[in-house]
């Protein structure tokens, strides 16, 4: 860790199984000045991230994309975290998967997607993008 | 001797003894003065005693005696008598009793005439008997054509005639049969026989035989004629019902798609069908009468004939045409055992050519399938290390930027493992896309396991993992070994995988190999984290992993392309946090064929 998260800092929090990429985002984005919670596992990342309360969510859609999917829904379906805008991170086309999951149950189309590769000029822009439409400053 | 009077009385005397007729002369007091030979052999010697005991056997007079009677009024009379005989057997008799009178026309004595009727009554009952038993319809009709006599049988099905005309009785007619026997027999004396449609009582057909025979000839003329029909409905619905069954047969074998042929003990074409002179390319002319030659199916016959009159067998083969050519089929048979001739063989062949085709393109299919999702998920793959490597090179670009050391590191790190990461996948992408078809050769499925197992040994106990296995003794079968090591290898290293996973205390890896109905079969089952429905749902997808950057996602697909191409089968069963069995099925008969050894020793 280069830097000491700070109390003030926007949270951002990473789900990924790639452990390479949560590492990468990670640091790119502590070196950005933002407190990060990096999470592998999908199944386990909803009372993680409630108790978390991040400003922003990037998500990747796993495979099985169904994981993420169902995720997405959950995050939507949260009352802690239903307005806290989520940036799809995947390597698949997945755009028509979500949007007819968030039909069918509802839940609002998410604030961005990011296409794999990503590079960290990328990745902060989009991050930095979705705080200022949420109305947050950014470091 | 005055001659005239002597020999009269010399042959009456002669005649009275030798006379085939019972004579007897009795007395007022109905004893018997004098008895012929006749009547000695019938009733015995019964001079000096009564009539009645002699013919009857009885103590007191007969209740209308005749000869009492004759006594009176010197009339002459006669009846039928049932008498006994000395054993005690009825004797039917006709009696007739003749008065001899003296000079003054009194009547001292009578003589009784007894004509044995014993014999002609036994032949009235036999013929009587014939007439009520015989199963057929036995009936007397006049020149009236009305019928005034009938059997048993007759009066069972009909009712009891009161002069109806046959034709009435036997077809609900009201006027004669155009043929009509009765009418042919009065017309000519002699016998007749022809088929007729009735209708019994309840309304149904009837089918008969009818034969006539004149009955009464009186002065040459036919008065009666006796008619016999018999009933053949039963039969004629047989009859009826074989030729249906006979159609339907061969209108069955006729469009089977399945060539048929029947064969003699000499293996001669006694039937072949349609789907038979299509298959072996020829008409049937020149099969059916001849011998099929022993190329036109290349294997035995008995091969392919169930045994004990158990089912065929499905035996795949070939056969050869006319022409020459070899066609794959499947092949049963049986043995016909008629209940008088010899016994034949029938063939049956599937044409296997079509199905083939259709194997082949299914295969290819699901290559084709698996090649789309490959590239979906090669994508998915490529873009999750590419990230990786973008990753590795900020951190370690920072890192030299800081000269942090330890940034740099981690950085190289990620490199260096996304770089690993590309390399195993294109060696797995390459394992897979390769169209090698399979090397096989008569193995010991027992030694592959044996193989594999003991790769896996060491690792087992680094982790406390407890790896056995359950082997039974299989027959050797073709396989490409190498295949097999590598479908086990992927299975086992998934099974240690899911234990390891599941951070249960004790796992344990069951390796079983066991043959069941003709089929091999390998298991793997471990007791580690199992799978859940979504992972079961993927299982199969190429570059679906749950081992994280740990796994090429290949594996299983991998595995399933080696199975298949040895005609077998891989399935799961999986329950989460419970564990997995992987089992792999190859049915003997779909083993592709060992390769020749190749002499150069490569």
């Amino acid at each position: 860790m280069s830097r000491a998260p700070s109390l003030h800092a926007p949270r951002v929090a990473i789900i990924d199984d790639e452990e390479d990429v949560l590492t990468f985002v990670r640091i790119a984005l502590e070196d950005a000045g933002f407190t990060v919670e990096a999470l592998d596992r999908p199944t386990e990342a909803l009372a993680t991230l409630e108790a978390f309360r991040p400003h922003v969510i990037l998500l990747d859609l796993l495979m099985p994309e169904q994981m993420g999917v169902s995720l997405y829904t959950e995050l939507r379906a949260s009352p802690v975290l239903r307005d806290v805008p989520v940036i799809i991170v995947s390597g698949l086309n997945a755009r028509d998967t979500l949007q007819e999951a968030s039909a069918a149950t509802g839940a609002g189309p998410p604030a961005g997607y990011l296409e794999k590769p990503v590079d960290a000029a990328a990745l902060l822009d989009a991050v930095r993008r979705a705080l200022s439409h949420s109305g947050r400053g950014t470091p | 001797m005055k001659p005239g009077t002597d020999w009269k009385n010399s042959y009456r005397a002669n005649v009275f003894e030798e006379i085939p007729c019972g004579i007897v002369v009795i007395d007022r007091n109905l004893r018997i003065v004098d008895q012929n030979l006749a009547f000695t052999n019938i009733f015995g010697d019964g001079r000096g005693q009564t009539c009645y005991e002699v013919t009857r056997g009885r103590h007191t007079p007969c209740a209308e005696c005749l000869a009492e009677q004759t006594f009176r009024d010197g009339q002459r009379r006669s009846r039928e008598a049932v008498g006994v005989d000395p054993a005690g057997k009825p004797v039917h008799h006709l009696v007739q009793i003749t008065p001899i009178r003296d000079e003054t026309g009194n009547v001292p004595f009578v003589a009784a005439l007894t004509t044995d009727l014993s014999a002609t009554k036994r032949l009235q009952r036999e013929y009587q008997t014939l007439f009520e038993k015989v199963p057929c319809y036995v009936t007397v009709v006049n020149r009236d054509y009305r019928v005034v006599k009938a059997n048993t049988l007759f009066r069972k099905v009909f009712g009891e005639p009161t002069g109806e005309h046959c034709y009435q009785l036997f077809k609900r007619r009201h006027e004669r049969c155009p043929e009509c026997p009765a009418e042919q027999t009065f017309l000519d004396g002699g016998s007749h026989t022809s088929s007729h449609v009735g209708i019994t009582r309840d309304g149904t057909a009837a089918h008969y035989v009818v034969s006539t025979a004149p009955l009464v000839q009186t002065d040459g003329e036919t008065t009666h004629v006796i008619e016999m029909a018999l009933d053949v409905t039963r039969l004629h619905r047989l009859e009826a019902e074989l030729l249906r069954a006979n159609a339907l047969r061969e209108a069955l074998v006729e469009n089977s798609p399945y060539a048929i042929l029947i064969l003699d003990q000499r293996r001669r074409v006694v039937l072949a069908n349609r789907a038979a002179e299509k298959l072996w390319d020829c008409d049937r002319s020149t099969l059916i009468g001849h011998t099929l030659p022993r190329r036109a199916i290349a294997c035995r016959l008995d091969e392919i004939v169930g045994r004990n009159g158990g089912p065929a067998p499905l035996v795949d083969s070939t056969i050869v045409t006319a022409k020459g050519v070899e066609i794959p089929v499947r092949l049963s048979g049986f043995t016909l055992h008629p209940v008088e001739g010899e016994r034949s063989t029938a063939i049956i062949a599937q044409d296997l050519r079509e199905i083939r085709t259709l194997e082949r393109e299914k295969l290819d299919a699901e290559r084709l399938a698996a090649v789309g999702q490959t590239v979906a998920g090669l994508a998915h793959g490529i873009k999750n290390i590419l990230t990786g490597l973008e990753g590795g090179m900020y951190v370690t670009s920072g890192g030299l930027a800081r000269h942090d050391e330890a940034r740099v590191k981690q950085g190289w790190e990620m490199l260096e493992r996304n770089i690993g990461r590309v390399s195993a996948l294109v060696k797995n992408l390459l394992a897979f896309s390769r169209g090698d078809e399979p090397k096989p050769r008569l193995v010991r499925p027992a030694a592959i396991v044996a193989d594999v197992v003991s790769l896996f040994k060491e690792l087992a106990e680094q982790h406390d993992l407890v790896l056995e296995t359950e082997i039974s003794d299989v027959a050797p079968a073709s396989m490409d070994a190498e295949g097999i090591h590598t479908c086990l290898t992927n299975l086992i290293s998934n099974a240690f995988d899911a234990c390891l996973v599941s951070h249960k205390p004790m796992c344990r890896v069951l390796v079983m190999l066991r043959e069941e109905n003709e089929e091999i079969i390998f298991e793997v089952t471990d007791t580690g984290c199992g799978m859940d429905y979504e992972v079961k749902q993927k299982a199969f997808t190429s570059f679906f992993t749950t081992k994280g950057s740990g796994g090429t996602g290949l594996g299983l697909l991998l595995t399933r392309k080696i199975v298949q191409q040895h005609g077998g089968s891989v399935t799961f069963e999986s329950s989460s946090n419970e564990g997995t069995t992987f089992r792999l099925r190859f049915p003997r008969r779909r083993l592709p064929p060992p390769v020749e050894e190749e002499h150069n020793g490569s």
